[in-house]
């Protein structure tokens, strides 16, 4: 049995050499650009680990590797898009990028904790 | 397995050294007086107690070592935050093959939307809302089924494949004395059906509206 690792900061090195910080670049990178994410929100665990006043999101993304098994967990602020939907799309974008770092995707632990109303329309003129 | 885990802790003597390491602002019992592991444990262990509180005092006065007072204020937001936030409910039924869910929602997210669908409904200004999981389900009671709009984007195989979980809701609301009670109830119920679908995709079996307060408009 290899090490277990866990990441949000500088410790970055997977036992099987992937370099962690990386796939959480290109993980807060991808799922703030999927429909429906508005942020990663901070939780009290992820605020200790990150020691920021306003960590950066990839530095709330929690992944954690053991025998090249990946978990994630993460929340996240959602608008416009049932926090149902966006929650399992975001599942498989999660073990989508985690596929093309080689890592199998083990648990992604996804919570929506706040839900942003939708932002009103603008009725146009004429 | 046990054994050797236990004898790591244990002294020659047969006297585990936690015991000796509670003891060690006290003076030796009587045992440890005459007992030469004891002795040498209480040695030992003496003198990293007195490193360890030198070290806890420099760091107390290391002015290198105080937290960002920024930090702990986002610290503390985060944590009334989180009390705020409630349980954490399940998107999904619960499925017997993985009890434990992957994908939830907070409390109060469910609770907010709920909670806005209510006070959109003219005359109505919500005080209260208690946010239920059903156990098993139960489906929406809305007599469309009430489908979440999903934008135009591609629906997981995972979420086609599973069912949302299902809540009761329960309002307690102020009700202006210029509105019918019972035509505003059936409106913020299907307010509340319609806007707890679009905005969390979950089904809402039930919702009970306490009229607790009427004020004027």
């Amino acid at each position: 049995m290899t090490e277990a690792r866990t990441t949000t900061g500088a410790d970055t090195t997977s036992p099987e050499g992937v370099d962690l910080d990386v796939v959480r670049v290109e993980l807060a990178s991808a799922l703030l650009a999927e429909p429906g994410v508005l942020r990663v929100e901070a939780t009290l665990a992820g605020m200790v680990r990150a020691w920021s006043a306003d960590p950066a999101p990839k530095d709330l993304i929690r992944i954690s590797v053991q025998d090249g098994t990946a978990d994630v967990a993460l929340h996240l602020a959602v608008q416009g898009l049932p926090a149902r939907l966006v929650a399992h799309r975001v599942r498989d974008l999660v073990r989508r990028v985690l596929r093309e770092h080689r890592l199998d995707p083990g648990s992604v632990e996804l919570s929506v904790l706040t839900i942003e109303a939708a932002p009103p329309v603008l009725e146009t003129a004429g | 397995m046990a054994m050797s885990e236990r004898s790591t802790s244990r002294l020659a003597c047969g006297r585990d050294i936690d015991e000796v390491w509670e003891r060690i602002e006290s003076p030796p019992d009587e045992h440890e007086r005459g007992c030469p592991h004891c002795r040498h444990a209480r040695s030992d262990l003496g003198n990293l107690a007195r490193l360890t509180a030198r070290q806890r005092d420099e760091e107390r006065s290391d002015p290198e070592l105080e937290p960002d007072p920024a930090i702990l204020g986002r610290i503390m937001d985060i944590a009334r935050a989180e009390v705020r936030r409630g349980r954490r409910l399940p998107l999904d039924e619960p499925d017997e093959q993985a009890p434990v869910a992957e994908l939830t929602v907070s409390e109060q997210a469910v609770s907010a939307s709920a909670r806005r669908a209510g006070d959109a409904v003219d005359g109505v200004q919500v005080e209260r809302c208690v946010v239920v999981l059903v156990p098993g389900g139960g489906g929406s009671s809305a007599p469309d089924g009430a489908a979440p709009a999903t934008g135009g984007v591609e629906l997981p195989e995972s979420y086609r494949a599973s069912r949302p979980s299902t809540v009761d809701v329960t309002l307690q609301v102020s009700v202006s004395t210029s509105v019918s009670i019972p035509e505003v109830a059936r409106e913020v119920r299907s307010n509340v059906m319609r806007r707890v679908s679009d905005e969390v995709g979950i089904d809402v079996r039930r919702i009970d509206i306490d009229v607790r307060d009427a004020h004027d408009d």
